[in-house]
């Protein structure tokens, strides 16, 4: 029988994963691939949450508004790492040492 | 509500099925022997010239934003369409549909009618901006100004 | 079934989770998200949120993941930059990682959760329409305030791209 359980221990996971990629990735994308992962692992335990221990969908109206914050923040991220490779041609973002040109 | 979605999953799965099926099979039962004329990749017969690889232009980025916004905006009116009626009609079902709500006074239809139309007029206001900055024209001039004209 | 279908999602995430993680290649990264998005996509509907579900398809796979290919074709040339996709510091990472998986695990199986009577899941779309329109209002109207200013903050930012490329053609 899966339980909440079951799903905290994958949102778990997932969330570990996001982090490794994050931590070890250098690539400007990489890393907000890493930050989506995480941030699809809190949608999981909230979600899972509401089902399994709330009862009512208030975690599910917050994990909705995660995602719009997550496409908030992937559009700005893009068009920042898009600006600094367009000025520095660099998109390894451990090299990157000046605010502006 | 799962029977409703099995329908989705089984549709997944012969879709799945009729994709890697022939790959598999032609796999197992056709002759490998490659070439260097067989490998090369097909463009409608011609030669392919040049790196698959091409820097795309930056224009796309603003069209892709103004559709991800605009996408977003819309999975927000659904479940605005769907109970508007019913807070128009006084909200009487609302309250079953929505057991674990307290307070439900004062809106009325007219008042959920305001509420989208904020939400979207406020969209509006960035749609307006991009549009009146001329980012909406495919071809536009980048600098404008007495270095165009020398 | 239900615990099938479970583990198919599970599996299917984690693996192409872990794919993202250690593949070289930024594309197949990218590409390997819509497997570990479509089945949180799943999960989402096993767990009866049916919108969250469309949600999570319609933005992540049709929205958030083009915008990232966006950026791979833009950024992509390999002449220059094929020595910079590294992966670095692996061995720490994954002791770090493995550490907080073990706490996190451990503290989600030592926790003596309050779980409920499940019910049979009910569709969410009108009570999600309810509280988007009563009671989370204000994060409604807000979160149209934070649209706009990712509207106008990514088309200035990649203008000024734009512009830039044109002062210097280099």
């Amino acid at each position: 029988m899966i339980g909440l359980n079951h799903f905290l221990v994958l949102s778990a996971i997932l969330f570990t994963i996001g982090m490794f990629i994050v931590m070890t990735r250098r690539h400007g994308i990489m890393m907000l691939m890493g930050l989506e992962l995480i941030l699809n692992a809190a949608n999981l335990n909230l979600v899972a949450f509401s089902r399994f221990v709330e009862g009512s969908i208030r975690g599910q109206a917050f994990a909705i508004f995660v995602i719009i914050l997550a496409v908030a923040e992937a559009a700005i991220a893009l068009a920042i790492i898009l600006s600094i490779y367009s000025n520095q041609a660099r998109i390894n973002l451990d090299e990157l040492q000046a605010l502006k040109e | 509500m799962y029977e409703q979605y099995a329908h989705v999953l089984i549709f997944g799965m012969i879709a799945t099925v009729i994709v890697v099926a022939p790959i598999v099979l032609f796999a197992l039962i056709r002759p490998v022997r490659p070439s260097s004329e067989k490998l090369s990749p097909y463009e409608c017969g011609e030669r392919p010239v040049g790196e698959p690889w091409v820097q795309f232009n930056i224009r796309y980025y603003v069209v892709c934003i103004i559709f991800i916004v605009f996408e977003v905006e819309v999975l927000f009116m659904l479940p605005w369409a769907v109970v508007f009626n019913a807070f128009r009609d006084g909200g009487q079902n609302l309250q079953a549909a929505a057991g674990e709500l307290k307070n439900l006074q004062g809106a009325t239809g007219l008042i959920v009618f305001l509420e989208m139309l904020i939400f979207l007029v406020v969209l509006a206001v960035g749609l307006a901006y991009v549009w009146a900055k001329g980012h909406l024209e495919w071809i536009r001039e980048t600098t404008k100004g007495p270095e165009l004209l020398d | 079934m239900f615990d099938f279908l479970f583990y198919l999602f599970a599996v299917i995430g984690v693996g192409a989770a872990l794919f993202v993680a250690f593949t070289p290649n930024v594309v197949h990264a990218a590409l390997a998200l819509v497997p570990t998005f479509g089945s949180l996509a799943g999960l989402y509907l096993l767990l009866g949120a049916d919108f969250i579900a469309v949600t999570q398809v319609a933005i992540y796979i049709g929205a958030i993941l083009v915008l990232m290919l966006f950026g791979i074709m833009y950024t992509h040339n390999i002449a220059r930059l094929s020595g910079e996709q590294v992966t670095m510091q692996v061995g720490a990472g994954l002791v770090v990682a493995l550490i907080t998986l073990f706490s996190l695990v451990a503290a989600v199986i030592s926790t003596d959760w309050p779980v409920r009577e499940l019910s049979e899941p009910q569709p969410t779309v009108r009570r999600l329409g309810v509280l988007f329109l009563t009671d989370y209002l204000l994060p409604f109207e807000i979160a149209s305030v934070l649209l706009l200013i990712a509207l106008v903050g990514a088309v200035v930012i990649s203008h000024s791209v734009q512009a830039g490329k044109s002062k210097d053609p280099s």
